[in-house]
């Protein structure tokens, strides 16, 4: 009479067959990246917008914005899918393949043709991982809803050994912030305004004016490097310009659901901001480049590789 | 000696994790191995593990915890590399037995092509607790720390999974013993 076998001792039999040893050229891309990505410091200090003495004011700025930069830069290990192992049929490798682009910049990485026709969540941003993004057309957490999608992008700064890929810095309904390449990366930002801070007094909170790109373009100590004008962001009308901070840092208003930071960027930083209304929610969109040198100038010549690598991103963006 | 190495490491010194590569990359390929089910995509899942913990290292207060938090971030990296490969296609391709790893000689090829095709209808979720409890052996306390789920939750999912696997394994012994089908 036979018996019947243990599937138990079957299952982990099973799953004992297999390598047990790192692949050299997977352990040679990791040591490569580790030289290549910085390390995200223990703390994150915000934009604050508690009264403060102006030294410390200035102290904290100066902080934010190093410490914020820094943890910003470190994010995006970069590919060149002929080293390190890539995925082969499921690599996020973009398509070679230039696109029309309605960017009023031609890109030097126009967006690529989407590569498949769905659309997927993009990755939750945190510590525990998952936050790398590919190519792809991507809803997300953001509100109001809109879909996006990466394209070249991500092979700026995309370096041997890694599969090309952005970051997801920030996937929540009141901001969205994607990052990529490295050298000097650039990022974009969606935060919903529901509150702005009065410049006229510290802390204090107030609905955003209707107009609000007028009222962020003429807040004090920010100069405009391009005049405003009316662009069209997923079909809505949208109002852009470019901007830089002076000696200060610039706050526009708290991010929704975010106790820390507020919206907005450091001293000396110059960005695009596009702002648009969609169903009544005031959207700022920031593009801007990541420096994490102390005390870092970023101008606007530095500032147009970012504008013309991001505006694609831009332009795909549809409100659902 | 290891806590050493990762309070070094945490430091930003990159040789010291290199010597956490080697120490823990081979445990790590095999889990995203054998969770993915594919070489090409478990490399991509240990190295975003790996460079998801250079870069948050710092943020890693107890050393101690290294091993538990290289594993979440390996499993968290295994879910994404699963995700982003479905987008692509829904055909998971047998595994292929490569390396030191040889077949063990009391599973029948039979028993692998129907555990291959029972391991694909499971979840990613699912067959990191199966992967992190048959061939891994963490309690299930251990489980639930790495996949970040209440340890009812892995209990739920490790008796969902096995079954699934069980029921491929006794179907086929039935079909093999059909004296002992139940009358």
């Amino acid at each position: 009479m036979s018996t019947m076998r243990d599937p138990d001792a079957i299952i982990s039999a099973w799953l004992d067959e297999g390598p047990t040893d790192l692949p050299e050229d997977t352990r040679h891309a990791i040591v490569v990246g580790t030289r290549a990505i910085r390390q995200r410091q223990p703390i994150w200090l915000p934009w604050r917008h508690e009264p403060m003495s102006p030294t410390f004011r200035f102290a904290a700025t100066a902080a934010v914005a190093a410490v914020a930069i820094v943890a910003l830069v470190m994010l995006v290990p970069r590919s060149n899918p002929g080293v390190g192992g890539p995925s082969s049929g499921a690599s996020a490798t973009a398509s070679p393949t230039p696109s029309a682009s309605p960017s009023p910049n031609p890109s030097p990485l126009a967006s690529a043709p989407a590569s498949t026709a769905a659309v997927t969540a993009l990755p939750e941003a945190g510590p525990a991982g998952g936050n790398f993004v590919y190519p792809g057309t991507y809803t997300t957490h953001f509100e109001p809803a809109l879909s996006l999608t990466v394209g070249r992008e991500v092979e700026l700064g995309c370096a041997p050994g890694f599969t090309c890929r952005g970051s997801v810095d920030d996937n929540l309904p009141g901001w969205l912030n994607l990052e990529f390449g490295n050298s000097p990366p650039f990022d974009v930002h969606l935060a919903r305004l529901d509150k702005v801070f009065d410049p006229k007094h510290s802390g204090k909170l107030i609905d955003p004016p209707t107009d609000l790109a007028t009222w962020v373009a003429t807040l004090p100590g920010v100069t405009l490097i391009t005049p405003p004008k009316s662009v069209k962001v997923g079909g809505l009308d949208a109002t852009q310009f470019d901007l830089q901070s002076g000696d200060k840092g610039v706050t526009f208003g708290p991010i929704p659901g975010v106790k820390d930071p507020a919206f907005g960027f450091g001293p000396h930083q110059a960005h695009r901001i596009i702002v648009v209304n969609v169903h009544g929610r005031q959207i700022v969109m920031m593009v801007g480049v990541v420096d994490d040198t102390p005390g870092a100038v970023v101008t606007p010549t530095q500032l147009q590789p970012a504008i013309d690598a991001l505006q694609p991103l831009i332009d795909s963006i549809t409100w659902q | 000696m290891r806590t050493g190495l990762v309070e070094r490491a945490r430091e930003g010194d990159d040789v010291a994790f290199t010597e956490l590569v080697d120490l823990y990359g081979g445990r790590c390929y095999a889990i995203a191995f054998r969770i993915l089910r594919d070489g090409e995509r478990a490399r991509d899942a240990v190295q975003q593990a790996f460079l998801f913990a250079w870069r948050d290292l710092p943020r890693l207060r107890d050393p101690e915890r290294f091993e538990t938090w290289l594993k979440r971030l390996l499993v968290n990296a295994c879910y994404e590399e699963a995700r982003r490969y479905r987008r692509w296609s829904i055909h998971i391709r047998a595994l292929p037995v490569d390396g030191p790893g040889e077949p063990d000689p009391s599973t029948r090829i039979a028993d692998r092509e129907l555990l291959e095709r029972a391991f694909e209808r499971l979840t990613p979720e699912h067959r990191a607790v199966v992967v992190l409890h048959h061939h891994a052996g963490l309690p299930l306390a251990a489980i639930a720390e790495v996949v970040g789920v209440p340890v009812g939750t892995v209990k739920s999912r490790l008796h969902h999974a096995t079954r699934i696997l069980r029921t491929a394994i006794i179907a086929d012994d039935r079909v093999d013993h059909p004296e002992e089908l139940p009358a």
